[in-house]
């Protein structure tokens, strides 16, 4: 290799204007599954178009996209602050749909402690992850930090009445690039046993609780027998509880989608297949899921697509739930600029992809 | 080991032949009962010439106190894990070769008119707790109660000092003379069992709680009589489920030493029965019906439904027993502590479930 080109020239050297780019949270979104299955390259094929994931290019800055959508060509499915963050703050995207497909966070404690209910929880202290990372909004730090504050709440307890302390990462982003998100997720390596590193500073006693929100995590830890659950949000009617990271959002740059709509289209009528797929066959799409999510244990997952409708929406109930977050993270910081939610929905695409798969 | 309990030596009555055992099952959902009245125990002693026999097929006054503290020779027992470790504990060598979850950690049940409607209200008020007067066997069912009371004045952010507990002695009837389990399990015995003497001393008033286990609680408050203001299933924590759980399958260690495959038998013919269980739910419900006290085959297809009936050894499962045992040490149940680690082995089970199934072609 004489010589270094940044990824800017690449795709200036490409034939850009077809070519999307993607990324996708290792979350369950039905993007996951369409790209797995062959259908997002099948759709965009069909009109001319080809779609590159984020983590193949060999730019080192290339992850960083995923959250700050750092680039003009981009459609992203998955975890809403990080879409949040980038709208309000940094970049004009659309949102096309959005996911709720994600359970109720979880308090677990060590299962020995003396501790039955989340108000034994006064005075003592709960972990909260902290990434090193600048480069990016901390949004599982974010997440977590929601959900503690809704559990409290529920206990008549307020953010002063517990110790926060720091579980912090470096949150290097340095895997090796991938052809897809699965070879990326396949490079991290978790904590021996534990699995998360909040969960060792619970076993080793730094912290008297953590709060939890993977899917089959807090069972993997319960089967420990070191850990129990006090209380999990799903126990609860209240749906406003269980909003944070989802509803998962898809989102794209707005000139390339206003430039390209059929490419964007035929991206959605793979993910709109894949979500009707997933809902007919959950136990299938698990085997799926347990690829390209960082959840540990393939039945848990497919426990949980049995509850959830995969197929993305703009629905009334889902966009008020992501309003829901985005006031969370502008009361607390972690974006500076708010905005209108349903503003930035344009239901058009989904519809003109739903309608053309009749 | 210190005895606490007093104990007779029942074997010295009964003559038991070297490759011959007798087996116990308490009334709970335990894979071991369908197994029974498969009749897969008796055909998997046969294929290697041992002989198995119900314990309470022996006269009430021999067979009946061996179930408690696992005074006889050559016993298998699964059921109900208190008795199990106050027999490890303070009476005999065993070793525990088994373990199923319970499903549910009990109720608090107060009358249904009482104007008490969680269990803060219990506040100033009296809770029945079960006393045997039998010296010579742990008193598991008070113990249990006794769990379920912390565990709700807990839940409630309560003490024990914001209630008053009273002891409702009694005195317990040797039962005996059936050739099975389900033998025992009368239909009368059956619809009795829930009225427990705490549960009468409520009704006339003289208590305003008690502890009761689901199956209880499902029939007395269809009488109209009573309602359950505490149900500890509601809560994800595991811990709170333990209740007398999870079900241990034990053996006496001596016998184990020169007989490793009949031990081996007994969990074939078990892990066979869990794996039909876990398959044939509403079947497995009928049958377990004949077994256990719950009102109707439809409460156990319901109570069942999430339960692993092909018996473990799991962290899980291990850390369970250790959560009752510590709970029976600090309370006094049991004199002598022991490490759980140490009491199980794993080995029979590992070896259960490697041999080829000859049943797998029929």
């Amino acid at each position: 290799m004489g010589v270094v080109t940044s990824l800017a020239d690449d795709l200036k050297n490409a034939t850009p204007l077809r070519e999307l780019l993607y990324t996708i949270c290792p979350v369950l979104v039905a993007s996951n599954v369409a790209l797995e299955l062959g259908w997002i390259d099948d759709e965009l094929k069909r009109v001319g178009a080809t779609a590159t994931y984020l983590r193949s290019l060999n730019d080192p800055a290339a992850w960083k996209w995923h959250y700050d959508h750092g680039s003009d060509r981009l459609i992203r499915d998955g975890g809403n602050s990080p879409a949040i963050w980038a709208r309000a703050d940094l970049q004009d995207t659309i949102l096309l749909g959005l996911t709720q497909a994600q359970p109720g966070g979880k308090v677990i404690v060590r299962a020995r402690d003396p501790i039955y209910r989340v108000a034994d929880l006064k005075g003592r202290r709960f972990g909260i992850y902290r990434s090193q990372q600048s480069g990016k909004i901390d949004h599982r730090r974010a997440t977590t930090e929601h959900g503690i504050l809704a559990v409290l709440a529920l206990h008549g307890l307020w953010r002063d009445d517990i110790e926060w302390v720091d579980i912090t990462e470096g949150d290097a982003h340095n895997e090796h690039p991938a052809r897809t998100p699965a070879g990326i997720w396949s490079q991290i390596e978790y904590e021996p046993e534990v699995r998360t590193i909040e969960a060792r500073a619970l076993l080793e006693g730094r912290i008297d609780a953590i709060y939890d929100y993977s899917i089959g995590t807090a069972e993997l830890l319960e089967r420990t027998g070191k850990f129990k659950i006090i209380d999990d949000l799903d126990l609860y009617p209240d749906w406003t509880l269980r909003i944070a990271n989802a509803p998962r959002t898809i989102s794209v740059s707005r000139a390339f989608a206003e430039q390209n709509r059929d490419v964007i289209v035929a991206y959605l009528r793979a993910a709109v297949r894949a979500g009707r797929w997933i809902n007919a066959n959950p136990a299938a799409a698990a085997a799926i899921f347990h690829r390209t999510t960082i959840y540990p244990d393939e039945a848990a997952i497919a426990k949980a697509l049995r509850q959830y409708d995969l197929e993305a929406n703009l629905s009334a109930q889902n966009l008020a739930g992501l309003a829901v977050e985005k006031d969370f993270l502008l009361q607390r910081g972690y974006i500076e600029n708010d905005f209108d939610v349903r503003a930035w929905a344009d239901a058009s695409y989904l519809d003109e992809a739903v309608h053309s798969l009749r | 080991m210190t005895t606490r309990l007093p104990t007779v030596r029942t074997s010295k009555r009964v003559k038991i032949g070297a490759r011959e055992a007798y087996y116990t099952i308490c009334p709970v959902f335990v894979a071991s009962h369908i197994a029974v009245e498969f009749g897969w125990l008796e055909e998997e002693f046969i294929r290697i010439g041992a002989k198995l026999s119900y314990l309470r097929g022996l006269d009430p006054s021999v067979g009946w106190l061996p179930h408690f503290n696992h005074t006889l020779d050559h016993l298998f027992r699964d059921g109900g894990n208190i008795p199990s470790i106050s027999a490890r504990a303070d009476v005999t060598d065993t070793l525990l070769i088994g373990l199923t979850a319970g499903h549910h950690g009990g109720s608090i049940l107060v009358r249904q008119n009482a104007d008490i409607h969680r269990v803060a209200d219990l506040a100033g008020k009296k809770f029945g707790l079960y006393r045997s007067l039998n010296k010579y066997k742990v008193d598991w069912w008070r113990a249990t109660g006794h769990r379920g009371l912390d565990l709700a004045l807990n839940l409630a952010g309560l003490s024990k000092r914001d209630i008053q507990v009273v002891d409702i002695e009694t005195q317990e009837q040797a039962v005996g003379g059936a050739r099975r389990p389900s033998e025992l399990w009368s239909d009368s015995r059956r619809a009795e069992i829930a009225f427990t003497p705490e549960v009468k001393a409520l009704a006339e008033g003289k208590v305003d709680a008690v502890y009761t286990s689901e199956g209880r609680a499902l029939r007395l408050q269809r009488t109209g009589a009573f309602k359950v203001i505490e149900d500890f299933s509601r809560y994800p924590d595991w811990t709170l489920q333990v209740a007398n759980s999870p079900y241990a399958i034990t053996v006496n260690a001596d016998f184990v030493q020169k007989n490793r495959d009949i031990i081996v038998a007994f969990l074939r013919a078990t892990v066979r029965a869990g794996h039909w269980a876990n398959a044939n739910r509403d079947a497995a419900a009928s049958i377990l019906a004949r077994v256990t006290y719950y009102p109707t085959i439809e409460d156990i297809a319901t109570a069942i439904r999430h339960v692993d009936f092909v018996p473990n050894l799991s962290p899980l499962n291990l850390a369970a027993v250790d959560v009752q045992k510590a709970f029976l040490v600090q309370e006094g149940y049991i004199q002598n502590d022991f490490a759980v680690a140490d009491w199980a082995d794993a080995s029979f089970l590992e070896e259960a479930h490697a041999m080829p199934n000859l049943h797998v072609a029929a």
